[in-house]
């Protein structure tokens, strides 16, 4: 479905020439060669998701239980600032952790939620219904579990290498 | 003449990488598969709140816009996994041909 995700298949067709120019380059070098196509884990970055996944579904109970006049835009705009201000540091943060990488799918999925809240406020400014809170909390909840899944990996992928 | 078995080295290395992506390949197929279901969910959910008159046209198009950014997350969040996993089956292959290396020639080379 989406091209450049690797699959077992594509990993099993991988051309062995390329693993053994690899493993020439590494021989030759005399040093322990890593391929690095991902960031590190952050620890920091995963609190900081976290906190501002708690902080947004706080934010939408409150609207889908507030009155229409309770749920006015000039009532609520501190959490756009709150969040935009989060989600700031995130990106700055992912930048750094993807530096020098072809694929910056973290950084790239932080602007993509950045531009999420930017759109919540632009309908917010409208009055919208408690029920356009209710689905735009399940838009928000995908992709906080698709950070999250992301950030998963990333642990699992330094925390436990491979061993044979 | 090398003492390397090429052959049987390549094939410990594809099994190596194998076995790292047999874990949890299926895990990650699972979240695509269910986070697509959520999506043509919530766009069905949205089509009924617009002809029961619900949501107005303003907001059934931010929704919508809402809702095909978090689906996009989701495909680059999966493509970031699927990275980190195959960075994880090569530095795995690299540690066989590293083990094998170094006790064919005695020394710690790589």
């Amino acid at each position: 479905m989406y091209k450049n995700v690797v699959t077992p298949r594509k990993l099993s067709t991988f051309p062995i020439y390329a693993i053994l120019i690899l493993l020439l380059v590494s021989v030759i070098s005399g040093c322990a060669f890593k391929v690095k196509l991902v960031g590190e884990y952050d620890q920091i970055v995963d609190q900081s998701v976290t906190d501002l996944q708690q902080s947004t579904v706080t934010f939408f109970t409150k609207m889908k239980a507030a009155s229409n006049a309770d749920r006015a835009y000039e009532l609520n705009k501190e959490f756009y600032a709150d969040a935009n201000g989060k989600i700031s540091t995130l990106i700055v943060r992912s930048e750094l952790i993807e530096e020098g990488l072809k694929k910056k799918s973290l950084t790239k999925n932080f602007k993509d939620l950045q531009l999420q809240y930017l759109e919540l406020l632009a309908a917010h400014k409208e009055n919208p219904s408690a029920r356009y809170f209710k689905s735009a909390e399940k838009a928000f909840d995908q992709s906080f579990r698709a950070i999250l899944k992301h950030l998963l990996y990333l642990k699992w992928n330094q925390t436990q290498p491979a061993e044979k | 003449m090398s003492t390397i078995n090429i052959e049987e080295t390549v094939g410990q290395m594809l099994e190596a990488a194998k076995e790292v992506f047999d874990g949890k390949w299926p895990d990650v197929k699972k979240f695509a598969e269910s986070e697509s279901k959520k999506f043509v969910q919530n766009m069905a959910e949205i089509e009924l709140w617009k002809s029961t008159g619900e949501i107005t046209e303003s907001e059934a198009v931010s929704l919508s816009k809402l809702h095909q950014r978090s689906m996009k997350m989701v495909f680059t969040s999966l493509e970031g996994i699927g990275l980190a996993m195959a960075e994880k089956a090569i530095n795995a292959a690299l540690d066989v041909i590293k083990k094998v290396v170094n006790t064919a020639i005695g020394w710690n080379v790589i």
